[in-house]
Parts: C-alpha cells; sequence; structure tokens
C-alpha cells in the first residue's frame, strides 16, 4: 500500500515542483531536483506510515465499515433477482409472441424471405449502375426480423416501375464530377437510361458506391466528337460501353503515339533525329534543285546572255573563252571537264540521306537485339511466368524496329527524287552543252571554209 | 455484283489493317506507272523515234565530229525520256518488303498489347495481330515479286532500244549514202 501512494505522492511533487521552480529560477541544477525529489519521498514515506498506524489503532471503525459493505452487498442481491425474474417474463412473453407468428404468419415467411432478397439485389446492382443518378430513389429497407407492411411492397413497387420508367430515358443534369486532374467540379451530365453517361465529351466512369463521379481515364476523340454532336442535336448516334468499362480501361492502357515513341528508348530517339537531319537536308538540297532547274530554263530561253548563276550559262560562257579553231577532241574535253565540275553541286547531300536511308533500318535491328537483351534479362530474374514482365522489353524492340522502317522510306524516296532530279539536271547539262558545241562547231567549218576560200582567192 | 466483288477485299482491308491498305496503294501506283511506261513505249515513242529518224537523214552530214555529238544528243534526249519513272518503278519495288515489315513490326505490337490485356490464355485474341503480321508481309512480297519481274524486263528493253536506235540511225544514213 504505501508504494502506490508513494508514487502518488512523486507524481504530486514532480506536478507541483517542477512548474515552480521553472518559473523561480530559470536553470535549476539537476543536483537539486534530485534532492527535492528525495526529500519528498522520505515525507511521503513518513505520511503512510502514519496514516498506517491510525488506521490499525482504530478496530471499531474498521468493523463498522465491514457491516456497512455487508449491508449493501444483501441489496444488490435482491435487486439482481427482482432483475432476473422481470427478464425471464419477457422471454416468455417473446417465445409466446414468436410462437403466435410462426403459427399465423407461417405462409407469409417465404414472401417475406423473397421480398428481402429482392430489395437487396436491387439495391446492389443500383450501386455500380447509372440509374440513380441525380436522383434518390429509396428503396423499403427490412432487416431479418421484421415484417413487411403493405406499405413497404408498395413502396417497392412504385420504386421499381419508376427505375423502369428511367432506365426509357435520356436525361440533363448537373451534378459534381471528378475530372481527369482530381478537381471535382459542377459539370452538366447526361444520362442515357441505364446504359451509359457523359459530360461534355468524356464519358464517365460507372459509378462507384459513396464515391462521386469521375470522368474515364481516356475517352477516344472520335467518341467525344459524337457524343458532342448527340448532345447538341446534330447526330442520333449514341456511344455505348457495354462491357461496363472494360473497353473504357482497356483503351486507356493503350499507349498513345507519344508513349510508343517513349518504348523506343534512345535508339529510337536518334533514328528519329537520323531520319530528321536526312529529310532537312534533303528537302534543302531538293529546293537548291528546284531553283538551279528553274534558272537553267530559263536560260535555256535566253542563249543570247549567259547568266553565272546556272550551270548551264557558267559552262556555255567559259566556252565562249575559247579561242577559236581547236581540235573538236579537245573542245569535248574541255567540255567534259567543266560538266565534271558542276556535278558535286547538283549531288550533293545525295551520299548523306543515302547512307542514313541505309543505316535507320539497321538502328531498328539494333535496338531489337537490346530490346530482347532486355526481355531475357527480365527472363532470368523473374522467370518466364509472367509475359507482362517482358512487355518493356519486347515493345522496344518492335518500336525501334517500326522507327527505323518509318524513317528509312521517306529517306528512300527523298534520295530517288533527288537523284532523279540531279540526274535529270546533268543529262540536259551535257546535251546543251553538246549541241552548243556542234553547233559551234558546224559555225566554225562555215567560217574556215569561207575563210580559206577568201584567202584562197586572195593569194 | 459489286457488292460481291468489294466486300471480300473490304475484309481483306480489316483484317489486314491499315498497313495493307498502303501496300495496295503502292501497287496501284507501280502498275499504273508500269502500264503508262508500256504505253508510252508501244505509242509515243515509237512516233519520235520516227521523227528523229527523219531529223537525222535531213542533216546535210553526218559523218563530222560534231554530227555525231548531236546524234549521241539526241539518242540520249529520247532514251531517257523512255527510262524516266524507271529510278520511281525501282524505288517503289524497293518499298514494298519494307511496307510488309512494317506491317509485320505493327501486327506483333498489337499482338503484344493484347497478351498485356488479356493474358497468354487466349490464343484467339491474338489472331488480330497475327493477321496484321502476316498478311501484309505476303502482300509486300507478292507485289515485290511482280514489280521486280517487270522493272527487270523493261531495263532490258531500254538497254536494246538504245542499241536499236544508234544501228537505225547509221542504216538510215547508209541507206541515204548509198
Amino acid at each position: 500500500m504505501t508504494r502506490p501512494l508513494a508514487g502518488a505522492a512523486l507524481a504530486l511533487m514532480v506536478g507541483a515542483s517542477l512548474p515552480a521552480s521553472a518559473a523561480e529560477q530559470s536553470a535549476p541544477s539537476l543536483e537539486d531536483i534530485v534532492q527535492s525529489y528525495q526529500q519528498g519521498a522520505a515525507q511521503a514515506q513518513q505520511r503512510d506510515l502514519s496514516r498506517l498506524d491510525t488506521l490499525l489503532d482504530d478496530r471499531e471503525k474498521l468493523e463498522q465499515a465491514v457491516a456497512q459493505a455487508e449491508a449493501r452487498q444483501q441489496k444488490a442481491q435482491a435487486r439482481r433477482e427482482n432483475l432476473d425474474s422481470t427478464r425471464q417474463r419477457q422471454e416468455d412473453a417473446i417465445a409466446s409472441i414468436n410462437e403466435r407468428r410462426s403459427s399465423e404468419g407461417n405462409d407469409l415467411q417465404p414472401m417475406f424471405d423473397r421480398l428481402r432478397h429482392e430489395i437487396d439485389d436491387t439495391r446492389d446492382s443500383l450501386k455500380n449502375g447509372w440509374l440513380t443518378l441525380g436522383s434518390d430513389i429509396s428503396l423499403p429497407s427490412l432487416d431479418d426480423s421484421s415484417i413487411a407492411s403493405i406499405d413497404d411492397l408498395e413502396q417497392y413497387a412504385q420504386s421499381m416501375s419508376q427505375l423502369i420508367a428511367r432506365s426509357a430515358q435520356g436525361e440533363h443534369m448537373t451534378l459534381p464530377v471528378a475530372g481527369q486532374n482530381g478537381n471535382i467540379t459542377q459539370r452538366d451530365v447526361v444520362r442515357l437510361g441505364a446504359m451509359s453517361a457523359f459530360s461534355g465529351g468524356d464519358l464517365l466512369r460507372a459509378p462507384d458506391d459513396g464515391r462521386p463521379l469521375a470522368v474515364a481515364a481516356h475517352t477516344p476523340s472520335k467518341v467525344s466528337s459524337e457524343l458532342e454532336a448527340l448532345v447538341d442535336g446534330n447526330s442520333d448516334i449514341m456511344v455505348l460501353d457495354p462491357t461496363n468499362g472494360e473497353v473504357l480501361q482497356a483503351l486507356a492502357q493503350q499507349p498513345s503515339l507519344l508513349e510508343r515513341i517513349k518504348q523506343g528508348g534512345v535508339i529510337g530517339y536518334i533514328t528519329l533525329a537520323l531520319g530528321a537531319v536526312g529529310l532537312l537536308i534533303a528537302l534543302a538540297q531538293f529546293a537548291w534543285l528546284a531553283l538551279v532547274s528553274a534558272r537553267t530554263r530559263r536560260q535555256m530561253h535566253h542563249f543570247e546572255h549567259l547568266r553565272d548563276d546556272n550551270p548551264l550559262g557558267r559552262v556555255l560562257k567559259r566556252f565562249g573563252q575559247q579561242q577559236r579553231y581547236h581540235e573538236p577532241e579537245v573542245l569535248e574535253a574541255r567540255m567534259d571537264e567543266m560538266l565534271l565540275a558542276e556535278q558535286p553541286g547538283l549531288e550533293r547531300g545525295q551520299a548523306v540521306v543515302k547512307v542514313i536511308a541505309a543505316i535507320a533500318p539497321l538502328m531498328g535491328l539494333l535496338g531489337t537485339v537490346t530490346g530482347m537483351i532486355g526481355t531475357f534479362q527480365a527472363i532470368t530474374v523473374f522467370g518466364s511466368g509472367d509475359p507482362k514482365m517482358m512487355a518493356g522489353g519486347i515493345s522496344q524492340a518492335l518500336v525501334t524496329t517500326v522507327l527505323g522502317l518509318v524513317v528509312a522510306i521517306p529517306l528512300l524516296f527523298a534520295n530517288t527524287a533527288l537523284n532523279s532530279r540531279s540526274r535529270s539536271l546533268m543529262n540536259l547539262l551535257e546535251r546543251q552543252a553538246s549541241a552548243h558545241l556542234a553547233d559551234r562547231m558546224d559555225e566554225q567549218q562555215s567560217g574556215l571554209e569561207a575563210d580559206t576560200r577568201r584567202y584562197g582567192n586572195a593569194s | 455484283m459489286i457488292e460481291a466483288l468489294v466486300h471480300p477485299i473490304a475484309r481483306l482491308a480489316s483484317a489486314g489493317g491499315p498497313v495493307l491498305v498502303v501496300i495496295a496503294l503502292v501497287a496501284v501506283v507501280l502498275f499504273m506507272l508500269a502500264l503508262e511506261r508500256l504505253i508510252y513505249w508501244q505509242w509515243r515513242y515509237r512516233r519520235q523515234r520516227q521523227a528523229l529518224i527523219i531529223r537525222w537523214q535531213k542533216r546535210h552530214e553526218h559523218v563530222s565530229w560534231s554530227a555525231r555529238t548531236l546524234r549521241e544528243c539526241w539518242c540520249g534526249e529520247l532514251i531517257s525520256a523512255l527510262r524516266v519513272s524507271l529510278p520511281w518503278l525501282k524505288l517503289l519495288v524497293a518499298l514494298c518488303p519494307l511496307l510488309g515489315l512494317v506491317g509485320t513490326v505493327t501486327g506483333m505490337i498489337q499482338v503484344f498489347d493484347t497478351l498485356s490485356v488479356t493474358g497468354v490464355g487466349q490464343a484467339r485474341s491474338m489472331s488480330d495481330g497475327v493477321a496484321r503480321a502476316t498478311l501484309p508481309t505476303l502482300a509486300g512480297m507478292a507485289v515485290a515479286v511482280v514489280g521486280i519481274l517487270f522493272t527487270s524486263r523493261f531495263e532490258h528493253i531500254v538497254r536494246r532500244e538504245d542499241q536499236h536506235l544508234h544501228d537505225r540511225l547509221t542504216r538510215a544514213t547508209e541507206i541515204d549514202h548509198a
């Protein structure tokens, strides 16, 4: 007995002395505190001892207290007996009532069970359906022992007929809807019977008991435009998800184009960058070739002024500066040389484009192999049981192949376009220059003949 | 009648996916270009060749260097007009197997997508992707084989025409001189 009391005294001491000491002196030394605890403990022990002494001394008082306690116990005993008998009576009454109920309402019991079952079923199916959206149709609630009244039956029949009527209605309403970012806002919602509901162009996720409505994760853009047209009355096509959200979930798992490209990883990005570089070079060179061929064509119409801005003009101009009366073979060699000097400018960039078009499928192959390596690593770590573990590597393998081909195909086109363009320009140059040369030779020939005739006559 | 013709094609297109449609377009372009070349060769080219021979015969002399250069130049013009779309034909032929490969890979991606959604249990759910993988490959190969046959044949024709043209021009002047 002394120990708890001493403990209590100690606790009191602590409670009393700590704030006081904290108020009086800002930093009491540890020794002072220990000393005061020890003093307090000694005092409490002293006090307990003195109280025990007084109690033990006063024997009469003790006996009196015992007698009082016994009297109280007898009283409680009597009361308990009383209560027991009352309970017994009441239990008898319940038993007799139940007996009466089972004898009188035996035929009705299966009906009540049936009703209860039906109501529970209806409530369960309404929980995940669209019918109760925006309205509260209350079904009668029956617990296990209660007796369904005629009102309950009527209420059930009425709510069922309401539900049936609602399943044939389309309805506009304004409800709080959680958007893609999780913010709940008041939005215009359209419910179509028990089949689906949508807000604006977004299909809604099938309602889950107690949670607010939410926008489905991925509504295809074609579907949303159809839905908007339906709301505006421009169309009579209704979009439904008969699987109750599963198709939408599968759609939400389908990666978008960007995510697909991301699956290709570093190699995919490198392939795309190479493709972009190749296309830019091809476009620049194509524009240059178009410009050159336009200038060459203009030059072909005006042979009288030879311009410096096109290869034909340059070749012919340099040709014009040649001395007369060269041997035809010498002139031809000169011409070939000049044409050869023009060729690199026309064929610039083709080599790069061709190399990139050849490299891109190889990059795809590289990505395939690295992806397969990833897949096999996943198999060694996780086993082959779960195909989803391998999916990452396989996607990388396939996506890089596709990217390689997608880059290679337009570059092949570009290469062919550049090649045929430059070759036709080259041919044009060669032909025009040769024709010009041949004309000059004819001229020269006739000039020579005239000269010889004249000088021959003179001499 | 039209329904009976269109329906199987539409079914094939929907089974093969967009890549098969692209291959079909490439095939149409390829065969139209090929047909155009054949028609050109049979009609216009022959008339132009005739005109060229007459123009050559009208020239006052045929043996000098300039005459030979001019002849070379005219022949080159005619022959290069004959082979103008040959590089494009070759490109389209080379493209067909590549497109088939694209179809294979996109089909495989689809197979793995369905695998990740439905699991390995349902082999039937993969059949869509497998059809998309195999049909374009087959179509690409078929178009490429026919295209290669045509391009190599046409290449041969062009080379032969080149020879013939020179022979004819030479013979025309020989007759003239004789």
